[in-house]
């Protein structure tokens, strides 16, 4: 198949799997006339014909005629509590992953502000960031689509910078021509031909055309994508595209969830923020592996030496522990002896994808009793009127703000660290 | 509405930045209260002489600036508990007749010592000495601290100093680790007074270096209070401009999860990140001894000296994997490696 560009999936479920607000933006797109029950709005009614809310309306005195009730519950409703799945999976935490971005001509669109590309851009700056953070042994690459080409901006490495320097360049580019897939595929696997069995080899597509200009039979492309354990993970920006749910299907051992179309901007960011965490393994890909790694010793040095990384002059820098030669910045693999060079404290990083944190319980109001003097156990707050959520093994109660710090950020629970 | 509200936070949120030596900041105090190591340093710091300096200090801190804030928690052998702010019950308060502070003291100084001391001195006050082996809950004070300091940071920037006397051993290795992370991630530098003249702490300086805090062991214990001020009470818009102590060498090297020694040469399982340092530990069964995946006889082959290579084909011995688990359960308390394996060790499904 040369251009699967007219290949939309009309079938029911495409629609399905899109909520509420944005399902009649994608049926004017893509010219289709979608079952009127995909159409509700979150109402119940079309989208179109829910009331406006104006902001001013939803706030009432209460009988006192204080605000301060109903202005804190707004305030905690708008703090996202997010339920994570907290089944322990093995990962692979050690991951080479190509992000591939849309740089045609619909990337000038304006539904999402200020337009597509400035914000698929800006959302990718955020994702790479979160990308190191979460996994510091892992190497990115970044490809992007313009003019039926794709070209490499930022090569496969393990620092963040180098790629946010890469992306902050393509920001001034102008989305150019149309995209292809194929390309971009067959691009990225080369990225990842050389990869070591026990890392994993992903691509993640944001794709945001209905169209891809293939020079040649995509599911060629797909076929050695399949037998090179590459996943494919796409984030459509319009409608969802009936060729890439193939590819994402095949690439995934038949998995559909890794193609999601967004909603809006907020969902936009949150589909590459899910991206951030590194897949369970699956049973047909696994290969595990032992893999030799140095932990080097930080110097500081009274005279400037040369580094083998860059070759400049600098004070201090680590000494790689099997060839002695100095390093500016971790992780990295060194550049005389080819051995991964990380701190212990990089791998701890990774340990909260293993071991979750069990997700807190809300406690109902009829369980909170009254002599209750009603305290956040970690932040030491007053609960008041405010919702508390308690740990299901110490049982202590802790405020929202506390739930959401805890589970996004600290990984601990305070209560169970102290018994 | 959400436009207007985020505005007014916005604006906020830049002249704090702007007035960048005006700013209040918060400092949270870890205390380490553990009797048995403070009674072995008695000869040369009782934990009364540190308590007075730190009194000093904190009132220091207070009166830099008027809305400048303090917390003080103890890592008490019996978990961690906040000393200020605490919420004590009314009884208590009559109950309590020692006046730890001057009444004529400045009353925002009196408030907040009368409270620290107060609750410091009923902790030793009903404890009988312990009998058996006490934790560390550095872990548990670390997450009390950075929880208090998130919700009290949009207005204030913090950081922490911990008063540590006790060794390394029995520390958690992974919720440290996370808490150092959280720390890092929120740019609140972790300061340690590493009050022990005898050993430092290794997770300690990584966490300071990580959250780029300052790390210092003082070993000239009747000078405590000139450390505490030339410091660690130097203010965080300052920093920058003062030469402070810094550790030359820090020591990253990592422990083998199973036998416990320090290498700086490991093997890591690609699973579970458990360190290994060798290649033989992972038995004839070629799986890995904390998380139980079977590795690729190729790779180990590959990895593995010749010895070793052998005896994967022949299998001759199938001792060695067992013998290592069951020194693995018995959890020996080594530096970093056995502590983490407890946590580590839970089955994953596949």
């Amino acid at each position: 198949m040369d251009d699967s560009e007219d290949e939309f999936k009309s079938d029911h479920e495409q629609q399905s799997s899109k909520g509420g607000n944005s399902n009649t933006r994608v049926t004017s797109r893509t010219r289709r006339k979608a079952p009127q029950a995909e159409l509700k709005g979150t109402s119940g009614g079309y989208a179109w014909e829910d009331e406006i809310q104006r902001s001013w309306d939803i706030v009432k005195e209460d009988e006192a005629g204080s605000l301060a009730g109903i202005v804190s519950g707004l305030v905690e409703s708008r703090k996202k509590r997010v339920i994570k799945n907290v089944t322990p999976f093995q990962r692979g935490i050690i991951r080479n992953l190509i992000l591939v971005i849309d740089l045609s001509t619909v990337m000038m669109e304006k539904d999402l502000r200020p337009n597509r590309h400035a914000l698929a851009v800006e959302n990718a700056i955020q994702f790479v960031t979160e990308f190191f953070d979460q996994n510091p042994i892992s190497q990115l690459g970044i490809i992007i689509m313009r003019n039926g080409l794709a070209q490499l901006v930022s090569q496969v490495s393990g620092s963040p910078q180098e790629h946010i320097d890469a992306l902050k360049s393509i920001k001034k580019l102008e989305p150019k021509g149309d995209p292809s897939l194929q390309n971009a595929l067959e691009m990225a696997r080369g990225l990842l031909l050389h990869v070591a069995s026990h890392c994993t080899r992903e691509i993640l597509i944001v794709f945001g055309s209905l169209l891809s200009i293939d020079p040649g039979n995509i599911h060629k492309t797909i076929d050695s994508l399949i037998e090179e354990r590459i996943r494919v993970q796409v984030i459509g920006l319009s409608a969802q595209v009936s060729i890439c749910k193939e590819i994402c299907k095949k690439t995934n051992f038949g998995d559909e969830t890794a193609y999601k179309v967004i909603l809006n901007e907020g969902h936009f960011k949150d589909l590459l923020m899910e991206a951030v965490v590194p897949l369970p393994v699956n049973k047909v890909n696994k290969s595990f592996t032992l893999v030799k790694m140095g932990f080097p010793h930080r110097v500081s040095e009274e005279t400037p030496s040369f580094c083998s990384c860059h070759s400049k002059l600098t004070y201090g820098g680590y000494i790689c522990p099997s060839c002695k030669s100095k390093i500016c910045s971790l992780p990295t693999i060194c550049p005389c002896c080819n051995i991964m060079l990380i701190l212990s404290t990089h791998l701890a990083r990774s340990y909260h994808h293993l071991i979750p944190l069990k997700n807190y319980i809300e406690v109902a109001r009829e369980d909170i009793t009254g002599e209750d003097r009603g305290v956040c156990y970690s932040c030491q707050s007053m609960f008041g009127t405010g919702s508390r959520y308690a740990c299901e093994d110490c049982s202590k109660e802790f405020c929202i703000d506390c739930d959401v710090f805890v589970h996004e950020t600290l990984h601990n629970c305070p209560g169970c660290e102290n018994t | 509405m959400d436009a207007i509200a985020d505005k007014t936070f916005k604006t906020d949120a830049n002249s704090s930045t702007s007035h960048n030596y005006d700013s209040p900041s918060l400092l949270t105090v870890i205390i380490d209260t553990n009797p048995v190591i403070w009674e072995q340093l008695e000869p040369t710091l009782s934990f009364k002489a540190m308590l007075e300096s730190l009194t000093v200090s904190i009132n220091s801190h207070l009166a830099l600036n008027n809305a400048n804030e303090v917390a003080v928690i103890a890592n008490h052998y019996e978990g961690a508990q906040f000393l200020y702010p605490c919420h004590v019950s009314r009884e208590d308060e009559e109950n309590q007749q020692v006046n730890f502070v001057k009444t004529d003291m400045y009353r925002q100084f009196r408030i907040i010592d009368d409270s620290f001391l107060s609750q410091a001195f009923k902790l030793f006050k009903d404890d009988t000495p312990p009998t058996t082996q006490p934790k560390n809950f550095l872990s548990a004070s670390l997450s009390l601290a950075l929880a208090y300091i998130n919700k009290k940071q949009s207005h204030l920037k913090s950081r922490i100093l911990i008063m540590n006397v006790t060794p390394d051993t029995h520390l958690q290795y992974i919720p440290i680790m996370n808490s150092i992370f959280a720390a890092e991630k929120n740019h609140i530098p972790i300061d340690v007074a590493q009050l022990s003249p005898h050993y430092n702490s290794t997770f300690l300086q990584q966490a300071s270096d990580a959250t780029h805090g300052v790390y210092l062991q003082i070993k000239t214990h009747t000078a405590l209070i000139q450390y505490m001020m030339t410091v660690f009470f130097i203010d965080l818009s300052i920093r920058d401009s003062v030469i402070i102590p810094g550790i030359k060498e820090i020591d990253f090297r990592a422990a083998c999860y199973v036998t416990g020694d320090i290498v700086d040469v490991g093997f890591v399982c690609s699973v579970c990140l458990c360190i290994l340092s060798d290649v033989s530990l992972v038995g004839k069964e070629r799986r890995c001894p904390v998380c139980d995946v079977q590795f690729d006889v190729n790779v180990l082959r590959k990895l593995a000296d010749r010895k070793f290579a052998a005896l994967i084909g022949s299998g001759a011995n199938g001792e060695s994997g067992a013998v290592k688990k069951r020194k693995l359960i018995n959890g020996q308390s080594n530096g970093t490696g056995t502590t983490a394996t407890s946590a580590t060790a839970s089955p994953m499904p596949l």
